[in-house]
């Protein structure tokens, strides 16, 4: 169920009314409920997955602690630990390939079993691909692998267990929390009830905002470009990844708006997962913005635990004597860092593209690694250039790296990127940008403009709280209670006029027409 | 611990290395701590583990050389 | 602000919204289900939903009639007015777009319940056998919920709470409104029917030129239409049968009109089947496939006929002897004839010469005793001019003639022709009509009603050509050769003799930046008192009207047809075709210009259509 169905909308309601009218304590069941109530509205099938990665990952969790307790040896006891987390972790990763991959993987291998005298190709299984799969994955194997770690014990509850990994307001898109935190939020929610109400519809609100008004819309236009590239041209191709940069960001971090607007609603807080992507000065940075759970997900259970492996740390001390240098000192760390992104890469699906994905990204972090020092040196030497100038063009110079990246990740295949990308040498036709084409792309001249309008908005106000530090919904606060008011009437009409209407109308010239 | 001040300054050009919030303040991030550990295993010949990276253990130069201490 | 007094705020400004929005519904109620308070424009709100917005207008307004005619689009064109001349009675038209039978049974239904009802017309329209209980689009194409029994809170509150941009819509539009329909009001409230004035102001001739104005008859797209719901839909009938019988309600069927092009879309087995389906519930009237089937101009589009067509249909219906209707079209149905009736469609053809003339028509001004000028004819060119069309063939026809063949389908020469003479000079009683009566030529003149027996500008000292006046014009046309025609009372001009006149009308369009409704108002009452004067003083309605300069526009025709000018004339040039049923051939007819300079080798290529510009 989508979050932006008037049906889950009232659903919703419905709970936070129900959770302020019970007990204290019985309220995570009744997160629970509703989780598996959303999860069983969209089939019973993937529920199977779900309630199978929750047994696994309890199951293993418990075993890692009982070991723990049981075995004095400390050798033994680390080793029976290290085996129930890597299968625990192999089998919740095996499902995840089996529904996600194994299709891909059978097709991309089908001429080399052949070739290599397997006589048939594997089979592939068609098999559904469970709502959130990626999700609840990621965060019940960070679970066990925190259980192994002795971050914390293991949980006895099954039921509570379940409540973490299904948690519906990040079932469907994140963000991927910790179970420490998730918990911790859930068992003590904050008590202001009138407070986590206005916090949890401002949150919810600006969401749908971003979804129904902006990347809706955005996505029309995009799809209508990118449906007949070789007609519309390259400059408008650029137009249409440009859009598609703005649809991705206001899809995305308004589906975590709706999502943690209505799991503030109950009091909890979740980990935010966008910190102001578009005023990132570097790639590196750009990464610790956009996405953040996914990131943080990766460094702590990828890439930690990579970088420090005997192996690498092996191959550095390699590397810093042999090499030496910059390079030396960076190399094992570049490695790290292209298996990190070719690993997010692969975690958006299953295609080359995202491998490119991942690579283009290694490349980029490393080669900037690399020449930190030269830029440093330029810096100096343009020293009449404040820091606020270097920060802007860092700003823009990111954006145009994200931008060009935005190329794989929207091109249906590696391939289609490249030539998308050429477009814009080969047959570029600047001249449709203003020969009124745009208007042709399934908007009317309001969509564009309430898009743009929106979108300018939603990018200012980003920028005055990269500037004070406080998040918009404090600053609003800060203003007269009469321009509070006027901000909620504003953006209500907005969202009802251009959000949820949007597609009924039908204009009176298309209604008849010409019969 | 003049030996961490220097290897923190080495890897880490141009910062604050007395500031109590490294991780928190954002002054080094995830390859700078990486280097940092495999700089700290040579000088100081300690053996530190995934599950000591926690951005407690790197907040401070003085939160780092307890650490160190911790792994001897 | 804290966080109580926020949300309480924002629920009011929430609350606020609603009633706003509502409130906004309401008033400009843009399908007309709350009674549009404001605007009271169904023929907009029916544009939008005509299921729910005649039902809203006939829940007022069901003392006005007592019969229905009801089904799909194509029976907006069983004109209401010729059924009220045929039965007395007082037919609503229920015309609503795509719909199926369970509409036109559940609507029947409320009809017969809630109003008076004498008769029901239903048409069994060919593609109903193709649709049947259409999911529909639950704002534009619904019914009322009075009709099909939908929850009335659901119904109205959808409506209540309806994207205001559609109230926007309709308020943008009234800005925009104009006399004639536009795409956003295109019912005729009173009737029912669409407001085809302006189709039916467009003037038609020859193939060509309506293959060039409604390409879409040029290549039809072949395909097939599937009739997998005749069942359905029989079964539907077969209720609305006996709900008009146990209501003691008249009913009639009849089956409109298809074009062949899209008749040839459906499944000839499945098209017998739907007739004798149809025939065994009851008898009805068949106009599907006829020889004005093959004619395209008797056609809006594809799926709809004229109105032309419906006015044929209803006379077959009721008998009327005293039209042109083709042989062919319309047959009376019953279980006994249909296969020998769905049998003859093999055998439909079409002959254009039966029904199609293609003629010239020749315009003269001023005739002078001697001299050829370029705006004058002297006598002997004329008389020359007279004996040759004669000699080549041709016979000059009068507009009566004209007029009866297009209305009543009455014979016409093999290679007529019109001779015409705009203005009303002097020199037209003194010098042509002498020659005329010698040569027993008919031709028609067209008097500006301001001018007639003046021989200087109105009320100016501007001298002019003399204008007969109405005793030679009585005179002449108690020859039974000449015609009066109007040339307007005082749309024809001439700007230097009006002095101080910002705005000089020289000729019947609206002037620049002239309000609608004034500019309509002085067409109305100038060309009422020149047709007025005329028929006080011939003593006979002037059939025709001349454009002064030639000038027209469709609002222009329009007004005309509604002030029952039956013919116009441009000065276009080119061949004219005048076809039976469709009086629109005789609009803005062309017209080549004959004078002092015209060499005989030029008459006669504008006689035999060989001239071109």
């Amino acid at each position: 169920m989508s979050f932006t169905t008037p049906t889950f909308v009232i659903a919703a309601v419905t709970s936070v009314v129900l959770y302020y009218l019970i007990p204290k304590r019985t309220r995570p069941y009744l997160l629970l409920a509703a989780s598996l109530g959303f999860y069983l509205a969209g089939g019973w099938q993937a529920m199977v997955y779900l309630v199978g990665c929750g047994l696994l990952t309890y199951s293993a969790s418990l075993g890692i602690d009982a070991v723990r307790a049981k075995i004095e040896d400390s050798s033994r006891a680390k080793f029976f630990c290290k085996t129930l987390a890597a299968g625990c972790i192999f089998l919740c990763f095996g499902l995840l390939f089996a529904v996600k991959y194994w299709d891909w993987f059978a097709v991309l291998t089908a001429d080399a079993m052949l070739k290599l005298g397997f006589g048939a190709p594997l089979p592939t299984l068609e098999l559904i691909v469970p709502l959130g799969i990626s999700f609840y994955t990621f965060k019940s194997v960070g679970y066990v692998i925190d259980v192994y770690r002795k971050k914390y014990p293991a949980e006895r509850n099954f039921a509570r267990h379940l409540l973490f990994v299904s948690y519906f307001p990040q079932i469907v898109q994140g963000p991927i929390s910790r179970r420490n935190e998730l918990m911790d939020a859930i068992d003590n929610p904050s008590p202001d009830i009138a407070l986590n109400l206005k916090c949890g519809i401002q949150t919810a609100l600006r969401g749908y905002l971003k979804k129904l008004v902006i990347a809706d819309r955005a996505a029309v236009a995009v799809n209508a470009i990118l449906g007949d590239p070789e007609g519309y041209g390259g400059a408008m191709v650029l137009m249409a990844i440009l859009l598609y940069s703005i649809q991705l960001y206001c899809d995305f971090s308004g589906g975590i708006d709706m999502a943690r607007g209505i799991s503030l609603a109950y009091g909890v807080e979740m980990t935010e997962n966008f910190r102001r992507p578009l005023f990132a000065s570097s790639l590196a940075d750009y990464w610790r913005r956009w996405h953040i759970t996914l990131g943080s997900w990766m460094r702590d259970y990828v890439f930690y635990p990579l970088s420090l492996s005997k192996p690498l740390i092996k191959f550095g001390k390699f590397t810093r004597k042999r090499i030496g240098g910059k390079l030396g000192k960076i190399l094992p760390t570049s490695a790290a860092t292209f298996a990190i992104y070719i690993f997010i890469g692969i975690w958006h699906g299953a295609s080359f593209k995202y491998i490119a994905f991942g690579f283009w990204n290694g490349i980029l972090i490393t080669a900037s690694l690399l020449l930190e020092p030269l830029f440093l040196r330029v810096k100096e030497k343009l020293s009449f250039i404040g820091i606020g100038a270097w920060r802007v063009i860092g700003i823009l110079r990111t954006n145009l790296i994200v931008v060009a990246g935005r190329y794989l990740t929207r091109a249906a295949t590696f391939t289609t990127a490249l030539s998308l990308f050429a477009l814009l040498f080969t047959n570029p036709q600047f001249g449709r940008l203003f020969d009124g084409s745009l208007m042709g792309l399934g908007l009317t001249f309001e969509d564009w403009i309430i898009m743009l309008i929106c979108a300018l908005a939603l990018a200012l106000f980003e920028l005055a709280e990269e500037i004070t530090g406080k998040d918009m919904f404090t600053l609003i606060d800060e203003r007269p209670a009469a321009l509070q008011v006027a901000v909620i009437a504003a953006v209500l009409i907005v969202l009802v006029v251009f959000g949820i209407y949007r597609g009924d109308y039908i204009a009176s010239e298309f209604i008849y027409k010409q019969y | 611990m003049e030996k961490l001040y220097e290897i923190l300054e080495n890897i880490c050009p141009g910062i604050d290395v007395r500031s109590e919030a490294l991780v928190d303040d954002g002054l080094i991030d995830s390859f700078d701590i990486v280097a940092l550990v495999g700089e700290i295993m040579d000088e100081f010949g300690v053996e530190l583990n995934v599950d000591d990276i926690l951005p407690e253990n790197f907040n401070s130069a003085d939160a780092i050389m307890s650490l160190i201490e911790r792994s001897r | 602000m804290n966080a109580k007094k926020w949300l309480i705020r924002s629920a009011c400004t929430a609350l606020a919204l609603v009633m706003l929005f509502a409130g906004f519904n309401i008033l400009t109620d843009p399908m007309g289900v709350f009674g549009d308070p404001l605007f009271d424009w169904y023929s907009y709100n029916m544009t939008n939903n005509p299921r729910a917005a005649k039902i809203a207008y006939l829940d007022e307004h069901h003392g006005e009639y007592d019969s229905y005619i009801i089904g799909c689009s194509s029976t907006s064109s069983f004109p209401v007015d010729a059924f009220n001349e045929y039965t007395g009675a007082s037919f609503y038209n229920m015309i609503m777009y795509g719909a199926d039978m369970l509409d036109v049974e559940q609507i029947s239904a409320y009809l017969i319940e809630h109003y008076t009802v004498k008769n029901l017309v239903v048409n069994v329209f060919l593609l109903n056998g193709a649709i049947y209980d259409q999911e529909s689009d639950n704002i534009l194409s619904n019914q009322h919920a009075k009709t099909n029994g939908e929850n009335p809170l659901a119904f109205y509150s959808r409506y209540l709470f309806l994207d205001p941009r559609y109230g926007a819509a309709k308020i943008t539009s009234k800005i925009k409104d104009t006399y004639l329909n536009q795409t956003f009001d295109v019912f005729n409230v009173k009737t029912g029917t669409y407001d085809k004035r302006k189709r039916d102001a467009e003037p038609i001739g020859s193939t060509e030129a309506y293959l060039e104005a409604y390409p879409g008859f040029g290549d039809y797209p072949v395909y097939t239409i599937q009739m997998n719901k005749i069942d359905e839909t029989m079964a539907s009938v077969a209720r609305i049968k006996a709900m008009c019988e146990e209501n003691g309600v008249n009913l009639t069927v009849v089956s409109a009109p298809v074009y062949i092009d899209h008749f040839k879309c459906f499944v000839p087995e499945q098209v017998e089947y739907f007739f004798t389906e149809l025939a065994k519930v009851t008898d009805f009237w068949d106009f599907t496939l006829s020889s004005a089937s093959c004619e395209m101009r008797y056609f809006y589009d594809e799926t709809h006929f004229r109105n032309n067509l419906g006015y044929m249909a209803a006379g077959r219906i009721f008998g009327d002897d005293d039209m042109y209707i083709p042989d062919d079209f319309g047959a009376y149905v019953t279980s006994d004839n249909v296969g020998e009736h769905v049998a003859s469609f093999a055998s439909v053809t079409n002959d254009t010469s039966k029904y199609t003339v293609r003629f010239p028509v020749l315009m003269y001004h001023h005739l002078a005793d001697e001299g050829d000028s370029s705006v004058t004819v002297s006598t002997e060119a004329f008389e020359r001019q007279l004996s040759l069309i004669r000699e080549w063939g041709y016979v000059p026809i009068t507009l009566e003639e004209l007029y009866n063949y297009v209305t009543l389908g009455t014979a016409l020469p093999e290679y007529p022709v019109l001779i015409t003479f705009d203005d009303g000079y002097t020199s037209n009683y003194e010098l042509a009509y002498p020659l005329l009566m010698k040569y027993n030529t008919p031709a028609a003149i067209f008097v500006i009603g301001v001018s007639v027996g003046k021989d200087s500008y109105k009320d100016t000292d501007h001298a002019m050509n003399p204008h007969f006046g109405w005793g030679e014009a009585a005179e002449m046309v108690e020859s039974g050769l000449i015609t009066i025609g109007s040339h307007t009372y005082d749309m024809h001009q001439w700007a230097p003799f009006e002095e101080g006149k910002d705005a000089v009308r020289e000729n019947i369009l609206r002037l620049e930046d002239e309000d609608e409704d004034f500019y309509i108002e002085f067409l109305r009452a100038d060309i009422t008192r020149s047709m007025d004067e005329i028929e006080s003083a011939l003593g006979e309605t002037p059939l025709a009207l001349a454009y002064p300069g030639g000038a027209w526009d469709e609002l222009a025709q329009a007004m005309l047809n509604e002030l029952g000018v039956k013919m116009t004339f441009s000065t276009e040039v080119g061949m004219n075709t005048v076809i039976k049923g469709l009086p629109q051939s005789l609009y803005a007819l062309k017209r080549y210009n004959i004078n002092g300079d015209t060499t005989d080798e030029a008459l006669k290529s504008y006689l035999d259509g060989s001239f071109t510009q």
